[in-house]
């Protein structure tokens, strides 16, 4: 696909975005349909998958592995919490310019971009603030097994298939669903006195935890301002239009847990507020729709097991 | 085995710091801030000069009390390999590197990931300013060093700004200067209790062998009030923040170039901040205008 | 550690097949919208995406050979395919290592004297491990490219074969590789019978080593019957969209 665009088509483009009308017919906060699914990897605590019709598909994988506790020296803080560590891969086979090392800088960008929105780890957030667990929403201290020693680390891998347009809302769509997926299995604490814990980990598959605060977690819009009014969810080609790229982080409260601009243009200030605005309105709707969605598939899978059939998932097969 | 050399310990940890019995640690409780004498709303007097590296086309140094940086800009210069789609545009290329001594963990000498994105999001930040499109072919050079780091919003709206002086320096046309901001949301009233709850049964994680302590006890505290907002926080006092947000900001052109904010908000404490961070802009606007000035006076006397 | 019987005294292996039974292959293409062609395929549980670019203009000028296209395999392993997560990075010697392979089963076949000065990109990602990733691998690579138009003179099938306990098998799975078997991947042109990549890593003695080879021929004559299917009823609803 292009990294270069004609002025006859920037133009196309732009003229139809006043007019309200893109180039596949949508409007400008129209999305394209979205294809989700849970549980397709095989080998994990949590795996999700979501398709953009046309556009971007990313495969989203929580691994929850037990791991020292870290722990800051100065503060002495995080001795009692598990963590979090956030990658994003993109794979060559998703677009022309990903060959070799061309990915890296849009890999680091992501990951820094996916750690800041879910764990804010550039600034500890101190434990005097005993509501505050990260703008993530998940609750750190309840991934706590031994306090000072051990801890679940969930390693969350995003693993970018294809790429179309509107990559970082596909990869949060599917980091929240696979974070509601993931199922950590109960361990059991014994107190061997003078201080020694030792731990086991249940091997039951009925007895497990979900993640706390899972529903908290937030999902983004990607909105891009092309001459002076802006859209949501951009093909490729629109995406070499934009001027500017706002990505607003929101959660199911209505809260704002990120924001971050993109490319080489600027934005003036009003148009920035409502931007921001626009971005939380459609972010809670579309969490609204995500969760039902995710609760129905997760409660037809339950019926079908307790049947005994065991669940077919689509994985590569659904169009 | 290696007998040329003495290899220090293969592990090392930072040492534990004792403070002594009357040092009191600061927290947003406090009636005041981390200095006592700024307000929420004030910034840190800036100190900002030109000049400071020779060999460079343009360079600034600034400083925000604590938080020290150093810019050199070198350009317009041949872009060394030309890439294979020729675009009519030059290309503006950041590098930020935090010295291994800036900040209080020790930094490794290499650029890690977390440097290599503020040096993007510096590049996405100065971008909209520079006339790149005046020089194709060519490519901008600016390289930043941290020398110390009190406050990570700070260090980053402290690089735009003396970015943009350094860009100004060199003679690069610009369509405007850019002013870098930052702010913290900080919850200083005290935190209530305001629901306790007795809940039976096991907790999950930890089962004692006494028999009586199963039930647990959960306070949930609520803030009452929304987090106030601190303009330009220091290491101290971002410790204890819910959120942060940096600017950059084009004052003649009010154009915002960069928005970053992390950790959760409501909007309008959102909007709230953004309008104190352009105000902020505006003055920290004049202050690099002084410094061009007196460049520029030094220039003519040096003739 | 108490030992997995491998084979049972019926004859019939960990998984339930018997010794020259393939795994259940299940396969599509055209699943990326960017790449010029591309296939998913499953044995059991291994699953492999291919995709493939080209033929397309050569990245590195210095790479070009003026009659000919170069072919560029490039290799990557999901760090959460195998049970526990590793990160590999970029140069990983077992990661180029597969690509070269790959690469070297592909030369003969790909019919690169049709495009000079230009490259054929073949892109692996695999996303669950289970036993037999090369010969996935390259059974994926071979419907990518037919999938792109890249001419070729046949159809690239390989198979992995292995001596369980007493008996040949093919088709290994994880467990089965893990053990002290010694194991063969082959990579045949089912028309011709020719062999373009046979690889080997532990010890096999001789006498045993003809059973495994003509056991892996067979299988990759079934694969190629598997794959030829899902390539024509492609074919098929490509005709009847046209047709419409």
């Amino acid at each position: 696909m292009p990294s270069l665009i004609s002025p006859a088509e920037r133009d196309y483009i732009l003229k139809g975005i006043e007019c309200n009308i893109r180039a596949d017919g949508r409007q400008r906060s129209d999305f394209r349909e979205i294809t989700l699914e849970t549980s397709v990897v095989s080998q994990t605590s949590g795996s999700a998958r979501v398709r953009i019709a046309g556009g971007s598909d990313v495969l989203i994988s929580v691994k929850a592995e037990i791991g020292p506790v870290q722990v800051d020296p100065e503060t002495g803080d995080g001795a009692d919490k598990g963590q979090i560590i956030c990658s994003i891969e993109c794979a060559p086979s998703a677009s022309q310019q990903f060959e070799g090392r061309g990915a890296d800088d849009l890999n680091n960008e992501l990951t820094q971009m996916m750690s800041r929105f879910l764990c804010s780890n550039n600034t500890a957030i101190s434990s005097l603030s005993p509501t505050c667990s990260g703008s993530g929403g998940i609750d750190l201290s309840k991934l706590c097994i031994i306090p000072g020693q051990q801890c679940w680390i969930l390693f969350v891998d995003a693993l970018v298939l294809d790429y179309g347009g509107n990559l970082m809302d596909a990869i949060f769509m599917g980091v929240r669903a696979a974070i509601y997926d993931t199922k950590i299995p109960k361990t059991e604490v014994q107190d061997l006195g003078d201080g020694q814990f030792e731990f086991e980990v249940l091997d039951d598959e009925e007895d497990i935890d979900f993640v706390h605060g899972r529903e908290d977690m937030p999902i983004c819009i990607t909105l891009n301002k092309i001459g002076t009014r802006h859209i949501v969810d951009a093909t490729l080609l629109e995406e070499l239009c934009t001027e500017a790229k706002l990505v607003v982080a929101v959660n199911r409260a209505g809260e704002i847990c990120g924001l971050q601009k993109n490319h080489d243009g600027s934005i003036e200030p009003s148009l920035l507020l409502e931007m921001i605005q626009v971005g939380k309105t459609m972010g809670q709707a579309l969490i609204k729709n995500l969760d039902a969605k995710i609760k129905e598939e997760a409660e037809s899978d339950l019926t079908k097991r307790l049947q005994g059939d065991p669940a077919r998932k689509l994985g590569f097969f659904a169009q | 085995m290696d007998r040329k050399r003495v290899p220090g310990p293969e592990l090392s940890v930072a040492p534990l710091v004792e403070y002594p019995a009357d040092f009191k640690r600061w927290t947003p409780q406090d009636e005041c801030r981390h200095d006592s004498k700024r307000q929420p709303e004030d910034m840190r007097p800036i100190y900002l000069k030109t000049g400071l590296i020779t060999q460079a086309n343009g360079s600034a140094y600034i400083e925000l009390e604590k938080t020290k940086l150093a810019c050199g800009v070198y350009g317009p210069r041949p872009i060394k390999r030309v890439g294979q789609i020729f675009s009519g545009r030059g290309i503006l290329n950041c590098e930020i590197k935090f010295a291994s001594f800036s900040c209080a963990k020790r930094r490794s000498n290499i650029r890690d990931p977390q440097e290599r994105e503020l040096s993007q999001i510096l590049s996405q930040a100065l971008a909209p300013a520079v006339r790149l499109e005046k020089i194709p072919k060519s490519a901008i050079d600016v390289y930043i060093t941290v020398l110390e780091s009190d406050g990570w919003g700070s260090c980053v709206a402290a690089a735009v700004t003396a970015a943009s002086v350094a860009l100004a320096h060199a003679g690069i046309e610009m369509l405007d200067l850019v002013a870098g901001c930052s702010a913290s949301y900080i919850q200083t009233a005290p935190l209530s209790i305001s629901s306790l709850s007795i809940s039976e049964g096991d907790t999950g994680s930890i089962s004692t062998s006494t028999t009586n302590t199963n039930k647990t006890i959960t306070a949930t505290a609520t803030a009452t009030q929304p987090p106030q907002i601190f303009m330009d926080a220091d290491f101290e006092e971002e410790k204890y923040q819910q959120g942060a947000i940096v600017l950059a900001y084009m004052p003649s052109l009010h154009e915002i170039t960069h928005v970053l904010q992390s950790g959760k908000a409501e909007s309008s404490t959102i909007s709230q901040s953004v309008e104190h961070c352009m105000e902020a802009c505006n003055k920290i606007y004049a202050v690099m205008h002084h410094a061009l000035l007196e460049s520029i006076g030094e220039n003519k006397e040096a003739l | 550690m108490s030992r997995v019987e491998l084979l049972t005294p019926e004859g019939l292996r960990v998984d339930g097949r018997r010794p020259a039974e393939l795994r259940k292959i299940t396969s599509t293409t055209a699943v990326l919208s960017q790449a010029d062609g591309s296939a998913y395929l499953e044995h059991g549980n291994t699953k492999v995406l291919a995709a493939v670019y080209g033929p397309r203009e050569a990245r590195h000028r210095t790479l070009v050979v003026h009659d000919r296209a170069i072919i560029n395999v490039e290799f990557n392993i999901a760090p959460f395919s195998t049970g526990e997560r590793r990160r590999r990075g970029k140069n990983d010697k077992r990661l180029l290592e597969m690509a070269s392979f790959i690469k070297q089963s592909f030369e003969p076949v790909v019919i690169t004297t049709l495009y000079p000065r230009s490259q054929v990109d073949i892109y692996l990602q695999v996303i669950q491990q289970d036993g037999g990733v090369l010969q996935a691998c390259i059974n994926a690579a071979t419907m990518a490219l037919i999938d792109a138009g890249v001419a070729m003179t046949d159809y690239v099938c390989a198979c992995t074969a292995g001596w369980v306990e007493r008996e040949a098998a093919i088709d290994l799975n994880h467990i089965e590789e893990s053990s002290d078997t010694s194991e063969v991947t082959i990579a045949m042109l089912p028309k011709s019978g020719k062999v373009t990549l046979a690889q080997m890593e532990s010890r096999l003695h001789v006498d045993k080593l003809e059973a495994l080879f003509t056991l892996a021929g067979e299988g990759c004559k079934q694969i190629h019957q598997v794959l030829d299917r899902t390539i024509r009823n492609r074919a098929e609803e490509l005709a009847q969209k046209l047709a419409v």
